[in-house]
């Protein structure tokens, strides 16, 4: 195991490589020149010069991309030119109110979607199961802006137990902005539930039908005994490791959520940063989510190998 | 995984039959199966039966509520929300099966090459799928379709581009199973060519797996294609594709709820049913 994280590990740099090359070559592709693509068509050919030459886009195709690459590297991200401001710290402020917004999307689907997923996969087959399967495959396709408006008309317009936009005002209290969020984490939830219950139903089913549970089922331990100390550590391992995985799937859902909420999070920069053709930018936050990406499946598989025992129990030895 | 299938000696045909019959039998199936149909047919059907012109504007009743003349009510423009309601569902029914296809078409063809050569092939375009993956979907769709410009074209291939790493993957995983089977060595000791084992020994036994996927993958196609278009990245204004009617509607929400909710609540009909569909057919063929 150690020897296979270390490989994962080891081949970072090479995937990361290939993601920069792939981004770099896509924001090169920009049909005509880059300079005039950012201003638009109003700006003067000097200010189209101008741009290219402080973007660095005058210079050889390698030499731009080593330029970039080191740049990027150093955290040397350089100043957006639409927004005229230092990229670095500009993206990594959305990146918190992002991670606020998943954190309460994840401490609230967690809870849910186990007990569920686990209450489930132990009547196999009864209704329950099938109206708790049935319910988390419909919410797994729903799109988050689908869920979203729904809720925003119920809760948000009809009820109005919710404001519908996710910032609070400035200077509230961490509870108000708690409140503020709420509404946007639950069409991540409804996702998340669908993916993360059904790995929890089929890690019960299958741990229970392993023999130690019959076991210890008929030496006589309580059945209570028998869920939380045989069958739970080992039916909820996989959906650990799911949880872990869900982060691609969470970017494109904050991305939806943060433009139908108005909240400053990564997923409206990238978007923004899109329209507004700031090549720049849009090129910064692809690399910063591919790390990301990398770095959760990375600690996915990590936090699998240190939570299940047998594993452990091989390094031990 | 360990029962070996007994060799067909006549056509699967009735095989078939009898899994399609069992299939209709499940109120899920058969319901979520009607429902797709029923926006296919309203797809390409719609202009036969539309009350209004989907962009017909009328200055003097913007926002009308729900009523005989307009059962959806009206929009901003006082465009008919129930036609444009109709009319919206072409957009996604084209889009999101040409983006399986191609995905099928591309991803199987890799997986069965790779899966069948094993090799330095095989290493190498793992690795190529790998990177993919390693982007996620929406970061890709959204830095393609900046630089390459908004078309339908681009959207198709970006989203294919993204779908065809992950039906390799299966397919492959399914060629690397049959290919321990006795009737490909079989038909190796014939000395048959790689090109025939792949497309008549292997190809018509990973078919269902190919199917199954290929049923998953509209799914997401479907989300793919509504989430990219509510993002402005998809078919632009006056269209009345349902992703980017909600995007526009979400300013209205507070007076005229209906005509979000409209698009809303036809996307989630047509992606529940699409994901039913694909959930029975793989507890059907795959298991």
């Amino acid at each position: 195991m150690k020897q296979y994280l270390a490989q994962r590990v080891g081949l970072v740099p090479v995937t990361l490589f290939v993601v920069s090359l792939l981004t770099f070559v896509l924001a090169q592709l920009v049909p005509g020149d880059v300079g005039r693509t950012i201003l638009g068509p109003y700006a003067t050919n000097a200010q189209v010069h101008a741009l290219d030459r402080r973007l660095g886009y005058d210079l050889p195709v390698l030499q731009r991309y080593w330029h970039w690459a080191t740049g990027f590297v150093s955290g040397n991200w350089g100043v957006s030119p639409v927004l005229q401001v230092p990229i670095r710290p500009l993206v990594m402020d959305r990146l918190g109110n992002s991670l606020l917004l998943a954190a309460t999307a994840f401490v609230i689907v967690v809870p849910i979607s186990v007990t569920l997923g686990v209450v489930a996969g132990l009547r196999e087959g009864s209704r329950t199961d099938r109206a708790i399967s049935l319910v988390g495959l419909s919410l797994l396709g729903l799109p988050e802006f689908v869920g979203a408006t729904v809720l925003i008309v119920i809760f948000g317009v009809m009820l109005a137990w919710f404001p519908v936009t996710a910032q609070a005002p400035p200077g509230s209290g961490l509870l108000t902005r708690l409140h503020y969020l709420v509404l946007p984490a639950i069409p991540l939830v409804f996702v998340l539930f669908g993916y993360i219950s059904h790995i929890a139903r089929s890690g019960t089913i299958e741990t229970s039908n392993a023999p130690y549970l019959r076991t210890a089922t008929l030496k006589g331990i309580p059945r209570r005994a028998v869920l939380t100390r045989h069958l739970l550590p080992n039916a909820l391992l996989p959906t650990v490791t799911v949880i872990g995985f869900q982060v691609g799937y969470l970017i494109a859902g904050l991305t939806v959520i943060e433009e139908l909420f108005n909240y400053p999070g990564l997923g409206q920069l990238l978007i923004s940063s899109a329209t507004n053709h700031d090549l720049p930018t849009l090129a910064d936050i692809t690399m910063l989510v591919a790390i990301i990406f990398l770095v959760a499946n990375i600690l996915a598989d990590a936090s699998y190998a240190l939570l299940n025992p047998r594993i452990r129990a091989r390094r031990a030895q | 995984m360990t029962a070996v299938a007994a060799p067909t000696l006549f056509p699967a045909v009735p095989a078939w039959r009898q899994r399609l019959g069992a299939l209709l039998r499940r109120p899920a199936f058969s319901i979520s199966l009607f429902v797709l149909l029923g926006w296919v047919v309203v797809a390409v059907s719609w202009r036969l039966y539309v009350p209004y012109a989907p962009d017909a504007t009328n200055a003097v009743a913007p926002f009308g509520t729900p009523s005989g003349a307009h059962l959806l009510g009206t929009d901003w423009l006082g465009r008919d929300v129930f036609s444009r309601l109709l009319a919206g569902s072409t957009s996604v029914i084209i889009l999101a099966p040409a983006i399986t296809v191609v995905a099928l078409v591309v991803g199987s063809l890799t997986g069965l090459v790779t899966g069948y050569y094993g090799g330095i092939v095989d290493v190498g375009v793992m690795r190529v799928v790998d990177a993919v993956n390693t982007m996620p979907g929406i970061v890709l769709s959204v830095l393609a379709l900046t630089v390459l410009g908004r078309s339908d074209l681009v959207l198709v291939l970006v989203i294919a581009g993204g779908f065809a790493p992950l039906v390799a993957r299966t397919v492959r995983a399914s060629v690397l199973a049959e290919r321990e089977r006795d009737y490909v060595d079989a038909a190796r000791l014939r000395q048959e060519k790689g090109a025939y084992m792949i497309g008549v020994e292997i190809l018509p036994n990973v078919m269902p797996t190919i199917l199954v996927e290929g049923a998953i993958r509209l799914g997401y196609a479907v989300f793919a294609v509504a989430t990219l278009s509510f993002l402005g990245l998809g078919p632009q204004q006056p269209s009345p594709d349902w992703g980017l009617t909600v995007s526009l509607g979400v300013q209205y929400v507070q007076n005229a709820p209906w005509i979000l909710l409209a698009p809303s609540v036809a996307i989630a009909s047509l992606v529940i049913s699409v994901n039913l569909v694909a959930d029975e057919l793989r507890r059907e063929f795959l298991h």
